[in-house]
Parts: C-alpha cells; structure tokens; sequence
C-alpha cells in the first residue's frame, strides 16, 4: 500500500512536470500552428543553467530564477530571430528549422559540458522525506515540485479562462485577423505566447534538475513524451494537454513499478529482468495507439 | 489536412506540373557516373565515403518520395531504417547469411512494421502524423536496445558481409558497386511509380486532399501503400548499411537519424526525386570539412539547417539541373 502511494504520488509528480512542458507546445501549436522541435531544448537549457548558476553561487534559488528567466529570454529572441519567420511556412519547414535549434543547443552544451551528465543539488531545506500519513514518508523535494507545479498548472488555467491577457490568447488562437483588426497585435501575442512556452519548459528543467541526471538528450527524451501528450489530449486544447500529461505520467510510472511485480507470477525472474524495462517502456506508446483507433482527433479534442 | 488551413503542409512549388523521369534528370546521372568511377580513381576510404553517401541517400530519396507522393512527413524513417538494419543482425544470429533469403525477409519485416505504424498514424492527418510516426518510432527504438540477443544499448558486430549468391561482398569496391545497381534499381522504381496513375494521385492528394477525395480517390489507402514502400526503401538502405559498417547498434533507430533524413531531402531539394541523394552529399561533405576543425561539427550544422530552410528552401538539385541545362524539375 505503502508503495502503491508513494508510486502514485511519482506518476503525479512526473506527470505534473510533463504538463508544464507539453503546455508550452500546445499553446504554441494552438496560437501559432505551429510545431516546435526545439522545446524540449528549452527544458535542457534551464536545468543546464541552473546547475551552472546553483554551482557558482552555491544557492539552488539564485540558479532556479536563472534558469526561468533565461529561457524566457532564449524564448524571445528564438521567435523573433527564427520562429516568427515560419508561422506562414508549411510544417516540414518548422520541423527542419526547429530540427536545427535541436542540433545547436545540444552541441553547444555537450560542447560547454564536456558531455557528461551532471547531478543538481536539492535545495536546502528539501532535502529528506517526510511523513504524510502514519508510516508513509515521502521525498520532501517531489512534494514541493508536485504542489509548485500543481500551483503554475493552476496559474495558468486561471490566466487563460479569467484574465484579459488569456482573452486575447483565446481569441487570437481562433481568428486572428479580427484580433488584429480591433487594434492588438497579433505579433506580440505569439512572442509572448511563445516565451511563455519556453519559460514553463525551463521551469520543468529547472525543477527536474535534482530528480534526473542532467545531460544532453534529455530535452528530446521528454519531446516526444510532449509529443505523445499531445495527441493523446488533442491537438491544442490546454485541458486535454493536462489530463493526458497526468496520465502519461502515471501509466509511465506505475508501469515501471508493477510491469516487474505482474510479471514475476509468470515468468524467471532473469526474463523478467530483460523484458521488463523494455515493455514498460512501451507502455505509454500502446496508450497512444489505443487513443488513435477510438478516437483519432484526441480524447479531449473539440 | 482536410481544412483548408493545413494547405501549406506543403509548399506549392513542390507540385510542378513536369514529370520525373531517369534520363531527363541530369544532375542524377552525372552524380551515379561520379559513383560509378570513384573507385578507379580514389583510395577506398573516400571510396567508402561515397557508398555511404548512396546508402543514406536511398534512405532521405524514400523519405521525400512520401512526402512528394502523399504529404506524408514522417519523422519516424529511422525504425525502419534501422528495422532493416536488425534484420540483418537476427538473420545473422539464426546462422543466415545468404543476401538473397534474409534481404527479401528483411524488406517484408519492414513492411509489415510500416503497415502498422501507417494504419494508426494515418487515422488523423497534418501535424499529428509527424508526431505520431516519431512517437512509434521512439516506441522501436525502446523495445529492440532493451533486447539482450540484439546486443541492447552497446550493439554487436556482424563479422564480415552478407554473401550474394556465393559472390562474397567483403571488397570496397564490389560492395560499393552493388550498392550502386541497388541505387539505380530503387531510383528507376520509383520514377516508374512517380509516373504511374496511383503516384499522380498521390501527388494530388499532397497538394489538395479533399479535392482527391472528391474526385473519387480514397486517400488514406494511396497514402497506406506510398508510406509502405518509402519505409521498405528505408529499409533496404538499412538492410545495405548494416552491411556496409559490419556493425548493428540503436544508432540506426535514433529518432536523429529520421532528422538527418528530412534535412538532407530538405538540403537536396524536396520537389526533386533524386534530392535526398544530393542532400546526402552535402552533408556528407559538410561533415568531413567541419569535423576537421572540432568533434562538435554539429554546432554549425543547425544554424546552416536554419539558414537554408529560412533562405533557400529549394534545395540544392533544381539549382544544379538550370546549370546542366536539364528541366528545372
């Protein structure tokens, strides 16, 4: 039981920080129609800098507000230098464009950080678990990243459904022509859109630092998880993006944790050892399959 | 893409109204005749270089095939790329080393492994698609490198070539030449199908699919069997590499190689038949000159990816074919 609860709050965890990357996409997607490679790089880009900046300071906040607030910036100026010129262009060119911002930035910090994986330190004060229920301790860091994550999940929702800004998102998603004609600019709604984006994806980075090794390649890993999310949810509706990110997170986790456990009643426990990764590895591929031959325009889709 | 939003899935210029054809294509043929007569002047490391360039070309020439014939994008070539590639390795595990058994068997596994991907892939059409074929891709990439007989993460050496018909493919030069006839062979198969009534559709269906649609074509089924036999192409470019390295790892399934491919048709130029090939060349070449300077030649790959999709986004083939006077194609 024990397990179970703690696997549960993981597949929560996991999920939440998937939500807060795949929303950068599915906004972009929404707003712009347009399909970004380079976002998983963003959520590398602020776990990057906030190692570097946590390490040279020795202060966790110092490195987490850097990672933020320069993955806002890299944001900006990527869609003002790049992205901005490929909203008119078809898909294949955002992909191979996006394709190349992939390449540069994993080059550069394999370039900067000589390629090995680096680990970021838990914040003071976060470190160890604590008692939830009676007998039931957990990491005191994933709860923090669960509720802070929970709270952004939140933020956002609040910002697009009751906030002007989040009308003028809405409304330039569906007709922006009108937008544009009752005199905003349509342009600076998708910059900000767009580094918006960036800034949730770093945040994921940023707060991921301490959970995983933080490594070149680690960007495109959770794309195509993003990605999974996506058209699992429906192609940019925000709600679904959320459900589907919780569960791909838990079908992920608790796939990993019980796959071994189901398949030890059956098989050696040396097949079990082999197979088991692999298959649970799968599983979330299975879930996207399964979605696509019921219903194929994505569960939450309009 | 069925609304008339998604209509810049592809661009107009890829839909010229001149047709393919092997003789007419210029550029191509001076390029297999520069194939063909490396090896009498070159050493047989630049001659290896060149084998690899038509292998890899094969693969990005079935990459733009089902982009041109379909308007399908798929960012997932490298599962069956790499499909092929294992194939070799299981058929080698078995005790089978006989090109003309396990390469057949090899393409058949592809294609059934394509037929899957492309009947869920192709339930919704646009974006999705690319998405979808990355993710299946992942998903192979997943189940084959946590398979302990297939070497799992580190891979495994095949300890010399396929036979072909008893001939041994061991030498530089005979392989690279087979390679060579195996390049011609796909190339003319697929300026046959380019030309025939279902290609022609297929082009429609790129270019308007609801207008196909209402013309009386079933779509999704023309796009089925362009998107099988792209991936079977692949795949015998798979079959034909993991030959040639002597070698089998998860690098032939990363989702990087299903980039690569899409940047060299990109670089080569996507309304050209025989773009991927140029665009393999390119890059190619690319590699050797920067690579000189720095293990991390990648640094200027991206940014000349950019550039060339934000400024030239052509390709290099049509250019090159107004210079040999050819039809701009």
């Amino acid at each position: 039981m024990v397990f179970f609860l703690e696997q549960l709050l993981n597949g929560l965890n996991y999920g939440l920080l998937l939500f807060l990357i795949a929303a950068g996409l599915s906004l972009v997607f929404g707003v712009m129609h347009l399909i970004n490679l380079a976002h998983g790089s963003l959520f590398m880009v602020g776990a990057f800098v906030t190692v570097a900046v946590a390490g040279s300071t020795g202060s966790f906040w110092l490195g987490a507000a850097a990672g933020i607030v320069s993955t806002f910036l890299i944001g900006l100026v990527i869609e003002r230098l790049i992205v901005s010129s490929l909203y008119a262009r078809s898909h294949l060119d955002q992909v191979l464009a996006t394709f190349g911002l992939i390449l540069f930035f994993n080059e550069f910090l394999r370039w900067l950080s000589g390629g090995t994986p680096l680990f970021a330190p838990t914040p003071d004060g976060f470190g160890g678990a604590i008692e939830i229920v009676d007998g039931f301790f957990y990491s005191r860091y994933r709860l923090a990243v669960t509720i802070a994550a929970l709270t952004v999940a939140a933020g956002l929702w609040f910002m697009l459904a009751r906030t002007k800004a989040g009308m003028l998102v809405r409304a330039s998603a569906s007709d922006p022509a009108m937008v544009r004609h009752i005199g905003f600019d349509v342009r600076l709604v998708g910059a900000m859109v767009f580094a918006v984006g960036a800034a949730l994806a770093g945040l994921a980075g940023v707060m991921s630092g301490p959970l995983v090794s933080v490594e070149v390649g680690m960007g495109e890993q959770v794309l195509i998880i993003a990605f999974v999310i996506v058209v699992v949810g429906g192609m940019g509706s925000i709600k679904g993006t959320f459900w589907a990110s919780l569960a791909i997170g838990l079908v992920d986790t608790l796939g990993r944790a019980y796959t071994p456990v189901l398949m030890g009643g059956l098989f050696e426990p040396r097949t079990v050892a082999s197979i088991a990764p692999s298959l649970s590895a799968v599983l979330i591929y299975v879930l996207m399959a399964a979605v696509l031959i019921a219903r194929p325009q994505g569960l939450f889709a309009r | 893409m069925t609304s008339p939003s998604d209509e810049r899935t592809m661009p107009a210029s890829t839909l010229r109204p001149g047709l393919p054809s092997l003789g007419g294509d210029r550029a191509m043929l001076l390029l297999l005749a520069l194939f063909a007569l490396a090896p009498l002047v070159l050493e047989a490391y630049l001659v290896g270089e060149l084998t690899r360039v038509m292998i890899y070309g094969m693969a990005a020439c079935a990459v733009g095939f089902a982009i041109r014939h379909g308007g399908l994008v798929s960012f997932g070539h490298a599962a069956f790329f790499g499909m092929g590639a294992y194939c070799v390795l299981m058929a080698r595990n078995a005790g089978y080393q006989d090109a003309l058994l396990v390469w057949p068997l090899a393409l058949l596994a592809v294609a059934l492994l394509a037929l899957v991907i492309g009947l869920l892939s192709l339930r919704t059409g646009g974006v999705a698609f690319i998405m979808i074929t990355l993710g299946f891709a992942q998903m192979v990439y997943f189940v084959i490198s946590g398979s302990q007989s297939l070497g799992a993460a580190d891979g495994l050496p095949l300890f010399g070539r396929d036979m072909l018909a008893g001939i041994s493919l061991d030498a530089t030069e005979a392989f690279h030449y087979l390679v060579l006839v195996a390049l011609g062979l796909v190339l003319l198969v697929m300026t046959r199908l380019s030309r025939s009534p279902a290609g022609l559709a297929l082009r429609g269906i790129a270019h308007d699919e609801r207008r196909m649609k209402a013309l009386g074509y079933a779509p999704k089924r023309l796009q089925l069997t362009s998107f099988v036999f792209s991936a079977v192409v692949a795949g015998f470019a798979g079959v034909l590499a993991a030959n040639f390295y002597q070698f089998v790892g998860p690098a032939y399934l990363h989702w990087l190689v299903s980039g690569e491919l899409l940047v060299m048709v990109a670089l080569g130029g996507i309304a050209s038949l025989s773009g991927g090939l140029f665009g393999a060349l390119i890059l190619v070449l690319f590699e050797a000159v920067f690579s000189e300077y720095t293990t991390y030649w990648r640094i200027f790959l991206g940014p000349a990816v950019i550039l060339s999709v934000l400024y030239l986004h052509k390709g290099v083939h049509p250019a090159l074919e107004r210079l040999l006077g050819g039809r701009d194609d």
